[in-house]
C-alpha cells in the first residue's frame, strides 16, 4: 500500500497544532489513493509527544527517537527524513509551511529528484492526480499547480486545511537511525522568546491595526486614537513593524500574534495570507481600504473603500461624541 | 568577504493584476517591476558585511530587461557587479530547475556567503535559497533576522519562527542565508551611487555558455507545472458601506453595536 509521510514538528515537548492540518491534508489524498498516512515524530523523546495523535484517523505513528532531534537542524532532520523515504518510497511527503517545512523540504525533493510544491491553500484531484491551488501576488490571485510525477512533496498553508478526524487507533513503530556518520554544519544553540508585550494583543476585545497604507511613522498616531476611542488597543501588519512605526510586540500575524477579538479594525492593510492567518477568527472584522481588490476585503464582516485619513478620523469623531469607549 | 545575492524582479504588488489569455500568466504590459523587497534587505546585509571586511558584493539573477534595471539598482546602493542568465528557454522554470540556472552562474565566484530573500513577493514559493544551497551543498539557514560574525567565518545568526520566537544557530562560511525584512533597515541609492551604477558590468549569460541544454530547463526541464491563473473565490459576505466619511462612521458604529461589540 502505498505511505504518504507528514513530519510532525513540535517544540518545547508539545506538538504543534498546525500537525492536525497537515494531517488533514494528507488524510483527503489517502482516501483518493487508498494510501496510509504515516506521522513521523523525531525527538529525543517521542513518546512524550505522541499521545495526541493516539486518537486521530491515521494509519501509523512513527518514533524515531535520538538525542540529537530534541532540536530542529538542518542535517539532522534530512538525514533522517532521506533514510524513511529511501526505505518506504512513499507517495508523498507533507509537510507544513513553517520554518522546519519550507528549511528541510525542497532540498530533500531535489535529493530524491522530486518536484516540490511549497504553502498549498486548497487540493484538488484530476482522477488521481492532485491539484494544488497557492495564493499568489499577495493573495490577488491563486495558481493550480501540478507536479508531473510522484512522489510529490508539499508544505501546506498553515491553517488552510481542516484538521485530521478522531477516531482512529494508529499503530505506533519505532524507526531506527544512525546518525553517526551525519556531519552537523548547523548548530543549535536556543530559542528566544519574544520579549513580554507591553500589552497582550491575545486578550484584547476590541483591536485597531495600521498597514502600510497608514504611509509613514508620524501617520500613526490615527490607528491608537482610533483604538482609544474605541477603548481598545491597536495593533500593526509587518510592514508596519519592520519600518519600525510601531514595537514588534503589536505586529498581527502568522511571524506575530494570534488574535480573535470581538472587533479587528483593519485599516490600511492589503491582507497578506500571513496577516490574515493572525487574525482571520476575529468575531467581527472591518476592514477600511483604498483597493477594492485588496484580500482583507475576503474575510472582512463590513468593508469601507476608501481613504483612511478620511474615515479614521471621522469615525474617532463619531466614537468619541457617542462616547464608545466608556460604555 | 566575497558575498552572493540573489535577487529578483518582481511586479509591484499594488500593481492591478490581469489574468492574461493564456490564463497561465498575468498581463505584463501595464506591470511596473521592482526588487523584490526581501531581496532588498539581503543587499544591505551583504553591503555592510562588505563594509567590514571589505571583499566584493556579486548580484546574480534569471530575467530580461526588467531584471538589469532591478539589478542597478543593487549597484546603485553599493553592489559591485552582476550576472544574468538572460536566455528565453528559461521562462517557466521551477524552483529547482531555476537553483540548477544559479549555480552553473556562481560556478567561478568564489563566494563566502550567499544570500537571497526569504521569499519572492509574487509566488512566495521560499524554495530557491534553501534549494541552491544543496546545490552547491553548502548549509543554509532560513528567515534570518540577526546575523553576527567577527571574522566574516563563524556565523551566529537568529532566524524568526512562528508565533515571535526567535532560533539561535551557528555555521561556518560558506553558506547561504535567507534574510527576513527587518533584519536592517536598506539604504536608498545615491546620486553618485546611481552614476556609479551604470558603468558596472552585467556578464549575460546564456543557456550554452552554461553547457545546459534547453531540454533541462523551462516547463519541458522542470517537474512542477502552473496548470492555471485564476481570480480567488470570494467568499466575502462583506458589506460594504457607502457615503460619506461621517455617515459611514455612523453606520458603522451602529452596526457594531447591533453586533454587540459595544
Amino acid at each position: 500500500m502505498d505511505k504518504i509521510l507528514v513530519l510532525i514538528e513540535h517544540r518545547d515537548a508539545q506538538i504543534l497544532d498546525h500537525n492536525l492540518g497537515a494531517l488533514g491534508f494528507a488524510t483527503q489524498c489517502a482516501r483518493r489513493w487508498n494510501a496510509d498516512v504515516c506521522a513521523l515524530i523525531l525527538s529525543n523523546n517521542p513518546l512524550a509527544l505522541s499521545s495526541k495523535l493516539a486518537s486521530k484517523k491515521i494509519n501509523e505513528i512513527v518514533h524515531v527517537q535520538h538525542e540529537i532531534l530534541k532540536n530542529y537542524t538542518l542535517d539532522g532532520y534530512t538525514a533522517v527524513l532521506r533514510q524513511w523515504i529511501e526505505k518506504n518510497s512513499p507517495k508523498m511527503v507533507v509537510f507544513s509551511h513553517t520554518s522546519i517545512g519550507w528549511d528541510v523540504g525542497p532540498s530533500l525533493a531535489a535529493s530524491f529528484q522530486a518536484g516540490i510544491v511549497t504553502d498549498i491553500s486548497a487540493l484538488a484531484f484530476e482522477g488521481s492526480e492532485p491539484i494544488f491551488s497557492r495564493q499568489v501576488y499577495n493573495g490577488k490571485l491563486v495558481e493550480k499547480v501540478k507536479i508531473k510525477k510522484a512522489p510529490y512533496f508539499v508544505t501546506v498553508e498553515r491553517g488552510g486545511f481542516a484538521s485530521v478526524e478522531e477516531g482512529g487507533a494508529p499503530q505506533v513503530q519505532s524507526f531506527d537511525v544512525s546518525l553517526d556518520n551525519v556531519q552537523f554544519r548547523t548548530e543549535f544553540i536556543g530559542v528566544e522568546v519574544a520579549q513580554k508585550a507591553a500589552v497582550d494583543l491575545a486578550k484584547s476585545n476590541i483591536i485597531v491595526a495600521g498597514g502600510r497604507g497608514v504611509g509613514k511613522k508620524e501617520n500613526f498616531h490615527v490607528i491608537e486614537d482610533l483604538a482609544h476611542a474605541l477603548g481598545g488597543d491597536f495593533a500593526a501588519s509587518r510592514p508596519v513593524v519592520d519600518n519600525e512605526w510601531v514595537e514588534r510586540d503589536r505586529q498581527v500575524g502568522s511571524s506575530g500574534k494570534t488574535v480573535a477579538p470581538k472587533l479587528y479594525l483593519a485599516c490600511g492593510i492589503s491582507g497578506a495570507i500571513q496577516h490574515l492567518s493572525g487574525m482571520k477568527k476575529s468575531n467581527v472584522i472591518v476592514a477600511i481600504n483604498k483597493d477594492p481588490h485588496a484580500p482583507i476585503f475576503g474575510v472582512a464582516h463590513f468593508g469601507i473603500v476608501g481613504d483612511l485619513f478620511e474615515i479614521v478620523p471621522a469615525l474617532i469623531e463619531e466614537a468619541k461624541s457617542q462616547g464608545i469607549a466608556h460604555r | 568577504m566575497n558575498i552572493v545575492v540573489c535577487v529578483k524582479a518582481v511586479p509591484d504588488m499594488e500593481s492591478d493584476f490581469k489574468i492574461g489569455s493564456d490564463r497561465r500568466n498575468i498581463e505584463n504590459s501595464h506591470i511596473v517591476f521592482k526588487m523584490n523587497s526581501f531581496d532588498e534587505y539581503a543587499v544591505e546585509a551583504a553591503l555592510q558585511l562588505k563594509e567590514k571586511f571589505s571583499g566584493e558584493v556579486l548580484i546574480v539573477s534569471i530575467g530580461g530587461e526588467e531584471t538589469k534595471q532591478v539589478m542597478r539598482k543593487a549597484f546603485a546602493m553599493g553592489a559591485d557587479r552582476g550576472i544574468l542568465v538572460n536566455d528565453s528557454h528559461c521562462n517557466d522554470s521551477d524552483a529547482i530547475v531555476v537553483s540548477k540556472l544559479l549555480k552553473a552562474a556562481l560556478l567561478d565566484f568564489p563566494y563566502d556567503l550567499i544570500l537571497t530573500g526569504v521569499q519572492a513577493e509574487d509566488d512566495t514559493q521560499s524554495q530557491v535559497g534553501p534549494l541552491l544551497a544543496s546545490a552547491l551543498n553548502i548549509p543554509h539557514v532560513t528567515v534570518v533576522t540577526h546575523l553576527e560574525t567577527t571574522d566574516g567565518k563563524a556565523l551566529q545568526v537568529k532566524r524568526e519562527l512562528e508565533g515571535g520566537a526567535f532560533e539561535v544557530v551557528k555555521l561556518k562560511a560558506p553558506a547561504l542565508l535567507t534574510i527576513q525584512t527587518g533584519i536592517n533597515n536598506p539604504r536608498y541609492p545615491s546620486l553618485p551611487g546611481i552614476m556609479k551604477a551604470k558603468k558596472k558590468e552585467i556578464k549575460e549569460l546564456t543557456l550554452s555558455s552554461l553547457n545546459l541544454s534547453p531540454q533541462n530547463v523551462g516547463a519541458r526541464g522542470s517537474l512542477v507545472e502552473r496548470v492555471s491563473l485564476e481570480e480567488p473565490k470570494v467568499q466575502s459576505q462583506a458589506e460594504i458601506l457607502q457615503g460619506s466619511a461621517k455617515e459611514i462612521a455612523r453606520e458603522l458604529l451602529s452596526k457594531l453595536k447591533e453586533r454587540k461589540v459595544f
